[in-house]
C-alpha cells in the first residue's frame, strides 16, 4: 500500500473557531480517497444503462440535477450524457463496468485522484454556502435526491444533498483537487461569524486499492 | 449644548439615553433614534456645508436618501467613509463627522468668491474654460476638485470585513412602507417565500411621521402588528438598513445591507461583517419605494432653512425636533399643508401657507384655517433673504394667471423655516432599471412607471398613487397576486380603513418668476449638490442642446452622489418648456444603479487578499516544493516552482545550476499543471485531424505526437502532445493556462458544428500528477526507482508511452521531452503524486537529482528553440511564421486552414521566429525589446520585430534569445539592433532558433 495524500494535506485538521455568540453552526469534513468515476455515454441506450446497473447496482438518473444511490454506489446526473459515479474502493465493480461498457461508445474516466469531497453540515450550512453559491438550496427546491453543478467561490463544484448522515442534513461538495484548499479556506472564512469546526477527514475503513 | 429645538414629547427617540458625538470638531449630543441631521438640527445647527461650485452655505433639505447638501465624512482613519448623507447616518457613541465640502473651513470659505464670480462659471464651465490649454487641465482639475470637496477616500487599508449572500424568493418587496408591508403580508399569508427590504432603521416608511389612523389604530401600531405577524412566518425574511441598489435582467436584484454602521466602528465582533451585498433572484417583484418630494424652483431656494415639507414633518414627528421658531409653507399641492399643521403642533409660529393654486383642497384648507394660519392663494415665494445662519425672511408675491410673471409684490414675511412642496416624484428608479420606461402623467405632474418589462409591479406612491388608502389597496392586491403568479394559492388580506385628507389636484409651476428682492444674481437651484440652476438649463437649450442626456452632461444636472433625486424632474420640465415640448417628449435621464452609493468593500466582499481573491491552484507535490524552499511563479491560477535556490544562491545561480544538472546529470520537473483532456470515441482521430494542423490518422496506440491548434484566423492558439492510449482513445495535453479555453473550444465545435462525430471529452487535468525526469541519467534513475518497463531505446522509443509500475505505483510513462534531453514523463494518480516524487528523489540521490523550476524549463526549451504559446506567439503567429511548415498538412482540412491562404498570411515579410545572439555574449536582452535595422535611423524608426524569449544559457556559456523579426527566416547571419529603455543599443546576429543539439541526438539517445 503506497502512501496516499489527499488534496487537503496542508490544512491541519481538526480546526475549531467559535462564532460571535460562542457557537458552532457549521462543520466541514473531507471524505478523501473515494472512487470517483466520470462516465459519458448515451443514456437512451438500454445496453448502456443496464450495463451500469449490472456492474454497480445503480440506475443512472435521467432527470437533470438528480442523483440515486445503490448500497455501495452513488450516481449524479451531470449533463444529458454525463454522470459522476462515486463509491468505495471496489475494483471488482470498476472492472465489471469496464467490461460492460467495452462494446459501446462511451468514456469512463477514473478521476479519484483529481477530486475530493467536502461534506458540510450544521444549522447554518445553507447560509454559509449562500455566501458564494448562486444555487437555490431551499429544501423545496434542492431536497433529497438533488444534485447540481455550479460555481462556488470561483470553483467548479458538484453539490449533492445528503439525507443519510447521522449528524443531520448535509451537503457533499465535490471539488477538483487543485481548487480544494481554496474552497476550504473560503468556506471557513464565510463561516467565521457563526462558528465552525473543520473535522478530521472521514477515511474509509477499507481504502480503495490501486492495483488496476 | 442647547437642546432648545428638541420637543418635550413625541418622536421615535429614546430621551432616557444620551449619545455624544463630534461634528466639525465640536461636541454635540443626541438620543438613540436620531440621525446625525436630526441631532444637529435639535441643537440649532443650520449650516451643514457649502455648495460644490458657488460655495454657498447649505443646510439640510431632506430627511432621507434624497439629501443633496448635508454630506459628511464619518469616522477616522482606515474606517472613515466619505459622502454619507447626515439624514441617514444613525448616531452612535463617539461618532465623529465633518462636512465634506467647504474647504478650508465651513466658516471661512475662499471658494465663496465663486458665488460673486458666478457669471464666469456658467453651465459647461469645465468644458468652456479649463479644457484649454489641454496641458494645464490636470492642474486646474486638481484645484477645482479640492475646492469642491466631496470627501476623502481613506488611504489606509480597510480593516472591516464584508460579505455577499445569494438569495432566492418568490416575492421580493422593495420598501417597508404601508404599501410594501401589506404586500408582504398578502404574499406571506399565501405561503410564498418573501424577502422584504427596507432602507431605514425600522419599518413603516411614511407612517413613521404621518399622523394617520389605520383601521382604528395609529399608523405605528398598525406597523408593529404587521411586522410581528410577518416575522412569525419562517419563509419571510426582512432586511432593515438595506437599500435595493440595482434591478437587473432576469429579476436579479442587488441589495446593500448595512450591518454594523449604526453601532460604530470597533463595536461589533471582528467576525461580523460591516456590510453585506445581497444578490437576489426573485420570481416576482413588488416595488413599493414611495415617492420623493420635489422642491420648488425659486430664487434663493437653497438657503439653509428651506426644507422639503415632508422633511419638516419628519423632523418634528419622528425626531421631535422643531427645525426653527417660525415657519412658512410654500406649496403647489395639498400635501404641503401637513407641514403647517406639524409645525403648529411643534409650537412653531406658522406665518403663512403660500399656495400657487387658486383652489386648495377644502379639507386641508379647513385644517390650517382652524389654526389661524393665513393662506395666500395664487401666490409664490419669489425670493428670500438669508444671512450667515440661513433663512431670515421670504418675499411673497402674487402670480399672474399663467404663472409667467409676478403681478404684484405683497411684502416680506420673517421666518426661519420655509417648508416647500412642489409635488411628488415617484421613485421609479427600480422600475426604470428593470427596463421599464416611465411615462409622464400630466394630471399628477410626475413620471409614473410605464409598462412592466420584467415580472414586477409598482404600488403606492412609487406608482403615482399618493393616498394611503390607495397604497394599502394596491399593496394588498400586488402581494397576493405576486404570490399567485409564483405558484402559490391566493391569500387574503383585510384592507383597513384609513382617515386622511381628501386631495385637490396639484398645479405644477416648474419655475417661479423672480421677485423684487432678487438683484442681478438670481439663482433658482435645481440640483443643489452640483449648483445647477434653472438658468443653466435654459442656457444649454439656447446653445443648442436638445437631448436631456446631453443637457445633463453639459450642466452636471443629476451628476452628484444623490443622482439628482430632487432636481432632475424639475430640470427636464424646464428644458421641455424651453424647447417647446412636453415633459413626456423630453423624457427622463436613465436611472442607473446604484440608487445610493455602495462602498468598494461591499463590492469586493470576501474576494480579497492572497488567499481568497482568486483560487490558488496547487499540485499534489506543492508542499514538497515549499519545504525545498522553491520560489513560485503564477501560471494561470497555478503556483508553479520557479526555481529552487540553495543557500546563498540568487535566481541566476540557481537556474544555471538546475540547467547544467538537467543537461549533464538528471533533473526533475513537476509538470502536473499541463491541461489534460481525455478524448474517446470512434471519431476521435477525425476530430483531432480537424483540431490540429498535422495528420492523426496513422498514430498508433502507445505513440505520441506534437500538434498545433489554430484559431479560425489561422493563428496559433495552443499546442501540446497527444498520446494514443488505444484505438479511438487519446489523451491530449494543453498549455497550463489554456486548458479550460481549449476544452471549451473543443466542446463548442463538437456540439455546434460536428454533432455527428462520436467523441466524448473529459477533463482529467487534476487526476494526474506528472513529473518529467530529464537528463543523461534519466533512464538510470527510473530503473533505480523500480520502473518495471524496458526503458532502452528500441523497446521504448522517443515519442511513445507505456503503462507500468514505478516505485510500486501504477503509472503511465511517456518518453517525451520539452528540455531536449533524454526524458521520461511519469503520470500517476494525484493521490500518489507526492509518494512517487519522493521515490524518484530517493532513487536519484546518487546522481544528484536536481529539481528544476519553470525558469530552467524555459531556458532548456529555448536552447532547443521550442516555442511557448503565448510567449513566443501572440495571436498573430502562424506555424509557417515559426518555420514549422512541416507540421501543416496539405492533404486535409482543419480549423484555420483557409486563413493560412489569405494574402496577408502568405506575404513574405511577416514576422518570423529566429534566434538572436548578442555580439557581447554576456549581454542578455530584455524580453519585449524592440528590434530595428540600424543603430541610428531617422524617426519614426520602423520596428521590425521584438524579442520574445531571452535567457543566459549556462550550457552554451552565452546569452540566447528568440525573436519575431519581419522576414527573419531570410536574414540569417544578418545584424539587428535592440534599442533599450536606458538608451543603449545592443547589436545581435540573427541565427537559427535551435542553439543546442540541432540533430536531436539527446532526446533520442
Amino acid at each position: 500500500m503506497t502512501f496516499m495524500q489527499s488534496p487537503l494535506t496542508e490544512l491541519k485538521t481538526p480546526i475549531r473557531s467559535l462564532g460571535v455568540g460562542g457557537g458552532l453552526s457549521f462543520w466541514i469534513q473531507e471524505r478523501p480517497f473515494r472512487t470517483h468515476l466520470n462516465l459519458r455515454g448515451d443514456g437512451s441506450d438500454v445496453r448502456f444503462v443496464e450495463g451500469v446497473t449490472t456492474a454497480t447496482g445503480v440506475v443512472l438518473p435521467q432527470d437533470p440535477n438528480t442523483c440515486v444511490s445503490s448500497d455501495r454506489w452513488h450516481a449524479s446526473w451531470l449533463s444529458p450524457d454525463e454522470w459522476l459515479l462515486m463509491g468505495p474502493g471496489d475494483d471488482v465493480a470498476v472492472a465489471g463496468l469496464v467490461d460492460q461498457l467495452e462494446p459501446l461508445h462511451h468514456a469512463l474516466n477514473d478521476v479519484s485522484g483529481g477530486q475530493t469531497v467536502f461534506r458540510v453540515g450544521g444549522n447554518a450550512w445553507r447560509d454559509v454556502l449562500a455566501s458564494a453559491c448562486p444555487f437555490d438550496l431551499h429544501p423545496r427546491v434542492f431536497g433529497e435526491g438533488a444534485c447540481g453543478q455550479t460555481v462556488v467561490a470561483h470553483t467548479n463544484v458538484v453539490l449533492i444533498l445528503v439525507s443519510d448522515d447521522p449528524r443531520g442534513e448535509a451537503l457533499d461538495i465535490v471539488v477538483r483537487r487543485s481548487f480544494a484548499e481554496h474552497l476550504a479556506r473560503w468556506l471557513m472564512d464565510a463561516a467565521i461569524e457563526g462558528g465552525f469546526e473543520f473535522l478530521a477527514p472521514a477515511r474509509l475503513s477499507q481504502p480503495r486499492r490501486f492495483a488496476r | 449644548m442647547s437642546t432648545a429645538r428638541r420637543l418635550q414629547s413625541g418622536g421615535l427617540i429614546d430621551r432616557s439615553r444620551r449619545i455624544r458625538f463630534k461634528f466639525n470638531g465640536k461636541d454635540y449630543s443626541g438620543h438613540p433614534g436620531d440621525t446625525l441631521a436630526a441631532a444637529l438640527l435639535a441643537q440649532g445647527v443650520r449650516r451643514f456645508g457649502r455648495s460644490f461650485k458657488y460655495h454657498r452655505p447649505r443646510g439640510v433639505v431632506g430627511a432621507g436618501a434624497e439629501e443633496p447638501n448635508a454630506l459628511v465624512q464619518v469616522g477616522e482613519g482606515a474606517l472613515s467613509t466619505p459622502n454619507l448623507r447626515a439624514t441617514q447616518v444613525e448616531l452612535y457613541e463617539g461618532l465623529t463627522a465633518r462636512t465634506v465640502n467647504g474647504w478650508p473651513s465651513l466658516a471661512f470659505d475662499v471658494g465663496a468668491i465663486n458665488n460673486r464670480l458666478s457669471r464666469l462659471l456658467p453651465a459647461g464651465f469645465y468644458y468652456k474654460t479649463f479644457m484649454w490649454p489641454r496641458s494645464a487641465w490636470m492642474r486646474y482639475e486638481h484645484h477645482i476638485r479640492r475646492a469642491a470637496g466631496l470627501g476623502h477616500a481613506p488611504s489606509l487599508p480597510d480593516t472591516d470585513h464584508y460579505d455577499k449572500r445569494h438569495a432566492h424568493c418568490d416575492v421580493f418587496i422593495a420598501g417597508g412602507g404601508p404599501a410594501g408591508l401589506i404586500a408582504a403580508l398578502g404574499a406571506a399569508r399565501s405561503g410564498a417565500r418573501v424577502l422584504l427590504v427596507d432602507e431605514q432603521t425600522q419599518l413603516g416608511g411614511t407612517l413613521l411621521f404621518a399622523p394617520v389612523a389605520i383601521g382604528g389604530r395609529t399608523g405605528l401600531d398598525w406597523v408593529s402588528e404587521l411586522e410581528a405577524e410577518l416575522r412569525s412566518f419562517p419563509e419571510v425574511t426582512i432586511l432593515n438598513r438595506s437599500t435595493v441598489t440595482g434591478y437587473y435582467d432576469h429579476n436579479f436584484l442587488v441589495v446593500n445591507e448595512r450591518r454594523t454602521d449604526h453601532i460604530g466602528p470597533g463595536q461589533a465582533s471582528s467576525k461580523t461583517t460591516r456590510e453585506r451585498l445581497w444578490r437576489i433572484r426573485a420570481k416576482q417583484v413588488v416595488i413599493a419605494t414611495g415617492a420623493i418630494e420635489r422642491p420648488l424652483v425659486f430664487d434663493g431656494n437653497d438657503a439653509p432653512g428651506v426644507m422639503l415639507a415632508s422633511a419638516v414633518s419628519t423632523y418634528i414627528r419622528r425626531f421631535a425636533v422643531a427645525p426653527g421658531r417660525s415657519g412658512v409653507v410654500f406649496t403647489n399641492n395639498d400635501s404641503g399643508y401637513q407641514a403647517a399643521l406639524d409645525m403648529v403642533s411643534a409650537g412653531m409660529e406658522v406665518r403663512a401657507v403660500v399656495d400657487i393654486r387658486e383652489n386648495p383642497g377644502a379639507s386641508v384648507l379647513a385644517a390650517v384655517s382652524a389654526c389661524e394660519i393665513p393662506v395666500y392663494r395664487e401666490c409664490v415665494v419669489s425670493s428670500v433673504q438669508s444671512g450667515f445662519q440661513g433663512l431670515k425672511r421670504i418675499e411673497l408675491a402674487k402670480l399672474s394667471p399663467g404663472g409667467e410673471d409676478i403681478l404684484s409684490h405683497k411684502g416680506l414675511i420673517n421666518c426661519q423655516v420655509l417648508a416647500i412642496s412642489g409635488g411628488w416624484s415617484p421613485a421609479v428608479h427600480l422600475h426604470s432599471q428593470s427596463g421599464g420606461r416611465p411615462r409622464y402623467d400630466s394630471a399628477k405632474a410626475c413620471f409614473v412607471p410605464g409598462s412592466s418589462v420584467q415580472a414586477e409591479c409598482s404600488v403606492g406612491a412609487c406608482g403615482g398613487s399618493f393616498t394611503l388608502a390607495a397604497c394599502l389597496r394596491e399593496g394588498a392586491d400586488a402581494g397576493i397576486s405576486a404570490a399567485v403568479q409564483s405558484g402559490w394559492p391566493g391569500g387574503y388580506v383585510d384592507v383597513p380603513a384609513v382617515k386622511e385628507f381628501a386631495q385637490a389636484p396639484i398645479q405644477p409651476l416648474w419655475e417661479v418668476p423672480a421677485g423684487a428682492l432678487s438683484g442681478n444674481g438670481v439663482k433658482k437651484f435645481l440640483d443643489f449638490q452640483n449648483d445647477t440652476t434653472a438658468a443653466d438649463i435654459k442656457l444649454a437649450a439656447r446653445e443648442g442642446y436638445r437631448s436631456i442626456e446631453h443637457v445633463k452632461r453639459y450642466t452636471a444636472l443629476g451628476f452628484g452622489t444623490d443622482q439628482g433625486k430632487l432636481g432632475n424632474i424639475n430640470g427636464l420640465a424646464i428644458l421641455a418648456k424651453a424647447l417647446g415640448k412636453s415633459p413626456d417628449e423630453v423624457g427622463t435621464t436613465t436611472f442607473r444603479p446604484n440608487y445610493t452609493p455602495v462602498t468598494f468593500g461591499t463590492v469586493a466582499g470576501r474576494t480579497l487578499g492572497e488567499q481568497l481573491f482568486d483560487p490558488v491552484r496547487k499540485t499534489a507535490i506543492h508542499a514538497w516544493h515549499v519545504r525545498r524552499g522553491a520560489s513560485f511563479e503564477n501560471v494561470g491560477q497555478w503556483k508553479r516552482p520557479w526555481f529552487y535556490p540553495r543557500d546563498g544562491e540568487d535566481m541566476h545561480a540557481a537556474v544555471n545550476r538546475e540547467c547544467l544538472a538537467a543537461r549533464n546529470g538528471v533533473g526533475v520537473l513537476d509538470a502536473s499543471t499541463l491541461g489534460k483532456i481525455d478524448i474517446r470515441g470512434p471519431d476521435a482521430a477525425r476530430f483531432l485531424n480537424l483540431l490540429y494542423t498535422n495528420n492523426w490518422d496513422n498514430l498508433q496506440p502507445g505513440r505520441c505526437r506534437y500538434g498545433f491548434m489554430l484559431g479560425e484566423d489561422g493563428m496559433i492558439m495552443d499546442d501540446g502532445v497527444t498520446t494514443c492510449l488505444a484505438p479511438g482513445h487519446y489523451l491530449m495535453t494543453t498549455t497550463t493556462g489554456g486548458a479550460a479555453t481549449v476544452l471549451t473550444w473543443m466542446e463548442r465545435w463538437l456540439q455546434t458544428e460536428w454533432p455527428e462525430l462520436k467523441v466524448y471529452l473529459t477533463s482529467v487535468t487534476d487526476q494526474w500528477s506528472v513529473m518529467s525526469v530529464a537528463g543523461p541519467y534519466a533512464r538510470t534513475v527510473l530503473k533505480a526507482a523500480g520502473c518495471d518497463l524496458d526503458l532502452d531505446g528500441d523497446a521504448f522509443p522517443f515519442m511513445s508511452m507505456q503503462a507500468g509500475q514505478v516505485a510500486g505505483i501504477s503509472a503511465r510513462v511517456s518518453r517525451i521531452s520539452f528540455s531536449g534531453e533524454l526524458a521520461f514523463e511519469i503520470s500517476v494518480d494525484a493521490n500518489q503524486g507526492l509518494a512517487l516524487w519522493e521515490a524518484i528523489m530517493v532513487a536519484g540521490r546518487d546522481y544528484d537529482i536536481t529539481p528544476y523550476g519553470t525558469e530552467s524549463m524555459h531556458v532548456l526549451r529555448a536552447e532547443k528553440g521550442y516555442v511557448i504559446v503565448g510567449q513566443d506567439t501572440d495571436g498573430s503567429v502562424t506555424p509557417v511564421d515559426l518555420g514549422m511548415d512541416w507540421i501543416v498538412s496539405k492533404k486535409k482540412d482543419f480549423i484555420g486552414r483557409r486563413s493560412l491562404s489569405r494574402s496577408d498570411t502568405g506575404r513574405p515579410n511577416r514576422k518570423q521566429l529566429v534566434g538572436l545572439k548578442t555580439e557581447d555574449p554576456s549581454r542578455v536582452l530584455p524580453e519585449g525589446a524592440q528590434l530595428v535595422n540600424s543603430r541610428q535611423e531617422a524617426q519614426p524608426v520602423p520596428m521590425i520585430g521584438h524579442v520574445s524569449s531571452s535567457y543566459s544559457s549556462a550550457n552554451l556559456g552565452r546569452s540566447i534569445a528568440l525573436a519575431l523579426v519581419k522576414g527573419g527566416l531570410s536574414r540569417m547571419g544578418g545584424t539587428i539592433y535592440a534599442h533599450l529603455m536606458d538608451g543603449s543599443v545592443v547589436p545581435a546576429t540573427i541565427c537559427e532558433p535551435v542553439f543546442f543539439d540541432p540533430e536531436n541526438q539527446r532526446t533520442k539517445s
